[in-house]
């Protein structure tokens, strides 16, 4: 069994370099369940996420500028997943004193990634009902926020959350939570990134 | 120019191409000299897509693979008839594990697009979106049954892609007209 490459573990300056990289034409990296990414006719199929994914999703940052900023990563390396699953944030060097890194166990899927620009996600916004078709239905604001979260194991992590006024300030949608209007705020969501031909397909040459 | 991507196979009396290269599967459609679709070819790719994505519904259960079979075949039947005059350039379907059921059409004119999502609800009854892109900014969108739903894209479509003339205030009750005026 391989182990994880050192290119994916964080430390200090590297979690530094992206911090301050970060752009909107950078590209974000999903790696997806899926038996085919299109359907028969031609699109993106609508069930490359379910709606749930859709709040709180994962990906791995592609830096747009990675010759420049001398940092090692590959397209899909976000298909490279741990034996055993950890998710510690990254915080400090000193972490790395407590992970034995040359034992750390990975595999290397070979699952159909996806892909979307930051700035294609960022854009995505409008109003959603609540309480719909009631008396005390309201129309709450809603967008999407990109945040970079690194990883101790994955120093390329990125969480992709929905936002919303509906506590009257800008609140996180947790997908935990089980309320019909987040399926429709999904529907809308997934409409907006696959009518508008927000998602591509990576095709990786061999 | 042969592909060497590409392979072309035959199952269940119809032809598809599929894409190692970059994973992909289409079906080959009939369609008319100047590059439209015929109906038949739209039905027989909308059945290529549930036939592909079936699966989605039969993992959930044999209720619900039921439900979603007869809901495809009352949309998509109606979805084929009303976008057929306007010369849709693309046509999909799929579905989510939600489940969900998804069309997608494209139209070579104006950049329009059509996205209709029906979300199955045994429950408290099927719920569906629809959401029309032009040029990719939303220019309708709403939450309706489906019966609703394509009166609005119906309308829609006549006004923006029709060839026919447009007829401005004549639905409305035309004012008599006095009878001196009329000599």
């Amino acid at each position: 069994m391989p182990t994880i490459p050192t290119r994916l573990i964080a430390n200090e300056a590297k979690v530094q370099l992206i911090e301050t990289n970060k752009c909107g034409n950078c590209y974000l990296f999903r790696r997806t369940d899926l038996r085919q990414i299109y359907t028969p006719g031609g699109e993106i199929g609508a069930d490359v996420w379910s709606s749930k994914d859709i709040f709180g999703m994962s990906l791995n940052i592609y830096p747009c500028n990675s010759n420049e900023l001398k940092i090692e990563c590959y397209k899909d390396d976000v298909n490279i997943v741990l034996v055993e699953k950890d998710y510690t944030k990254f915080i400090s060097n000193e972490q790395l004193y407590h992970f034995n890194i040359d034992e750390i166990e990975v595999q290397k899927k070979d699952t159909l990634i996806i892909f979307m620009s930051i700035k294609d996600l960022l854009e995505i916004e409008g109003t959603y009902p609540f309480k719909a078709g009631t008396l005390n239905e309201e129309n709450y604001n809603y967008r999407i926020g990109v945040y970079y979260d690194p990883l101790v194991l994955n120093v390329f992590h990125f969480l992709v959350e929905v936002i919303s006024d509906e506590t009257g300030e800008w609140k996180t949608i947790n997908r935990k939570t089980k309320k019909n209007y987040q399926r429709s705020l999904a529907t809308k969501i997934r409409a907006k990134l696959l009518n508008g031909k927000k998602v591509k397909y990576l095709i990786l040459s061999s | 120019m042969i592909d060497p991507c590409i392979d072309s196979f035959n199952f269940q009396d119809r032809r598809y191409l599929f894409n190692s290269c970059v994973n992909t599967i289409t079906a080959l459609t009939q369609v008319e000299n100047d590059n439209k679709f015929t109906k038949e070819a739209l039905k027989e790719l909308s059945d290529s897509c549930f036939e592909a994505y079936k699966y989605r519904l039969e993992d959930n259960s044999h209720l619900m693979m039921s439900a979603g079979k007869q809901e495809y075949d009352l949309i998509h039947e109606e979805l084929i008839n009303n976008i057929l005059p306007y010369n849709p350039l693309s046509y999909s379907f799929s579905i989510t594990a939600d489940p969900s059921l998804h069309f997608f059409v494209r139209f070579s004119n104006n950049n329009i697009s059509l996205f209709i999502e029906t979300f199955l609800d045994l429950e408290d009854g099927h719920d569906t979106y629809i959401q029309m892109l032009k040029s990719n900014h939303p220019i309708l969108e709403k939450n309706c049954f489906f019966d609703d739903a394509i009166i609005d894209v119906r309308n829609f479509l006549e006004r923006e892609l029709s060839d026919k003339p447009r007829f401005h205030g004549l639905f409305k009750l035309m004012p008599e007209c006095q009878p001196s005026l009329l000599g």
